[in-house]
């Protein structure tokens, strides 16, 4: 199993999908948002079957928030692969991936906690690491959060 | 049989990390947990995005105390993939000196917790007098006990000594003389063996499929070790070895640990033997601008995969910096290891995840039928643990012995 073969499957799947390779021979494919789940589990038979961690990154100049799926394979030969995906960012939903990889429990939470992203079918998308009587809507991790950060004591 | 609910949290905040867990018992017995976080949550990431790249190191070290070498030197590995720069070797082997050493210090740390976890204090003793000679290295090579700064963007801050290579390497021969020693204990303590074995097992499937990391995988028979997958650093040409156990409770955790002692020496004494003369970084501005670029930087912490992912939209702040620590990828395998264990086994289950929690202040128990609650401190715990298998001990023959 190489590269290619994971592209092509990827590509079955979303035809617009594309694969990068970067300095450090790391993958990065892009997907489609509502296509995230059959390329996740498409890729976990492929041997991709460790999630390392799911990245929220708000891309306010595009008006997006991307959601990075950073996978680890079982193989040496395979690459470690980064899928992305962009929800719109007014109302960033993106189908849950609880039931592929179990351990996307605490990192949805955690995404959702942090950004505001709203995964659809996750069994109990609730504030995990902020307080859980912090308004709706109040995500720091959000380019457009206001909140008051620490700025030095006055002189 | 009516369930009770058991509180236990969320621990004391300036040492660990401060978590709390909702056991439900039936009688002796636990049949489900609830993870509550988020006691000691500091936003850090949203922080690093207000700091410059050099600053953000400084930030980084500080997330955790134990393995603050391990995020250090995975900050600084990101950056300079941003930066698009190579590290000179000698200052990459000074760099594995502080993450091999730290892991020692580490396991050493973690092995003196789980034994005084278990009620066996002379062996916490013992591993702790052991760990302060990698204090006393690391305050020679860095000037600091903890929280030691040891790498920079593009290399390591502060060179090494003959003199302190001679000593590393003795040191180290005393390591592993210790890790044999402590490897013979575990193999053939009774007290040992009755609170570590069969113990909050973690199946090989569960695993996987919960993508547990580090020492906890390992000792389930899961080959998942970052210097193994991706040799970062100096780690292809060390004479690093991959420690799997396949048996997945207390025991094979700490098995897994003290041979990765054992292992770490040995990379210690060869880097001892075989560091290269020559710069120890590459000079960077600390008002540097970053081009445009997307980076990804592992490492493998003592506790397990440590992930770094870094946005740079150019200037002279990171545009987002993720962090994945070992500890948040560790905690839903708890869920499986404690299903069916006794409420004594709590602190062993939790602590052999390593879970930098080890210092839980209070437990409350809460029986739902009757909506009673009742407090019990840790040390309650322990004690109540301790004396619960004074008492079962006997009907616990055939599992355990």
């Amino acid at each position: 199993m190489e590269l290619s073969d994971i592209e092509r499957a990827v590509k079955a799947l979303d035809p617009d999908a594309s694969v990068k390779v970067d300095k450090a021979g790391r993958a990065w494919i892009k997907v489609s948002a509502d296509k995230i789940k059959e390329v996740l589990r498409e890729l976990k038979s492929k041997g991709y079957n460790h999630l390392t961690a799911i990245t929220g990154l708000d891309q306010v100049k595009e008006g997006v928030m991307e959601l990075l799926y950073h996978l680890l394979p079982e193989s040496k030969e395979l690459p470690y692969l980064t899928v992305r995906a962009s929800v719109p960012r007014e109302d960033p939903k993106i189908d849950s991936i609880t039931d592929i990889f179990p351990a996307a429990l605490l990192y949805e939470d955690e995404v959702y906690d942090m950004l505001g992203v709203k995964f659809v079918g996750h069994p109990d998308l609730k504030r995990i690491l902020l307080p859980e009587e912090l308004p709706e809507g109040i995500h720091p991790l959000r380019k457009d959060f206001k909140g008051s950060i620490y700025k030095g004591v006055s002189k | 049989m009516s369930s009770f609910k058991l509180y236990v949290g969320p621990i004391h905040p300036a040492l660990k990390e401060p978590i709390g867990f909702t056991f439900e018992v039936e009688g002796e017995r636990i049949v489900n947990v609830r993870l509550n976080l988020g006691f000691n949550h500091r936003g850090i990431e949203k922080l690093l995005e207000e700091k410059t790249w050099l600053q953000g190191a400084f930030v980084a070290e500080h997330i955790c105390g134990i393995c603050s070498g391990a995020h250090h030197g995975c900050y600084c590995q990101g950056v300079e993939g941003v930066f698009e720069i190579e590290p000179p070797l000698r200052g990459l082997f000074i760099r594995t000196i502080g993450w091999e050493l730290e892991r020692i210090h580490s396991h050493l740390l973690w092995l003196g917790v789980m034994f005084h976890e278990s009620g066996f204090d002379t062996l916490f003793m013992y591993t702790w007098r052991d760990r302060e000679r990698t204090m006393d290295l690391f305050e020679e090579l860095s000037g600091r006990r903890v929280v030691y700064s040891l790498s920079t963007i593009g290399g390591a801050r502060r060179d090494v000594s003959e003199n302190f290579l001679s000593k590393l390497k003795r040191q180290a021969r005393y390591f592993k003389e210790r890790a044999k020693f402590y490897e013979r204990l575990v193999l053939n303590d009774a007290t040992v063996l009755a609170r570590f074995r069969n113990v909050g097992v973690l199946r090989r499937e569960d695993a996987l499929s919960l993508s547990a990391v580090g020492p906890t995988a390992r000792g389930s028979g899961v080959k998942k070790d970052v210097r193994y997958e991706e040799p970062y650093a100096i780690y292809e040409d060390s004479p690093f070895k991959l420690v799997v156990e396949e048996e997945g409770d207390a025991l094979a955790k700490t098995l897994v640990r003290i041979r990765e002692i054992e292992v770490s020496a040995e990379i210690l004494e060869w880097i001892a033997d075989k560091i290269p003369g020559g710069d120890i970084r590459v000079k960077i501005s600390p008002m540097a601008k970053a081009p445009v670029n997307e980076v990804i930087s592992r490492v493998e912490a003592p506790r397990g995969e440590l992930l770094y992912y870094f946005n740079s939209t150019g200037g002279l702040r990171p545009y987002r910096v993720k962090v994945r620590t070992p500890t948040f990828a560790n905690l839903l395998p708890i869920i499986k290891m404690i299903e069916g264990q006794y409420i004594a086994d709590i602190p062993v289950v939790i602590a052999s995840i390593d879970p930098c929690i080890a210092c839980c202040e209070r437990v409350v128990l809460v029986d739902v039928k009757e909506g009673k609650r009742k407090v019990l401190s840790k040390r309650e715990l322990i004690r109540y643990s301790r004396k619960w298998f004074q008492e079962n001990l006997k009907e616990l023959k055939g599992e355990r012995l």
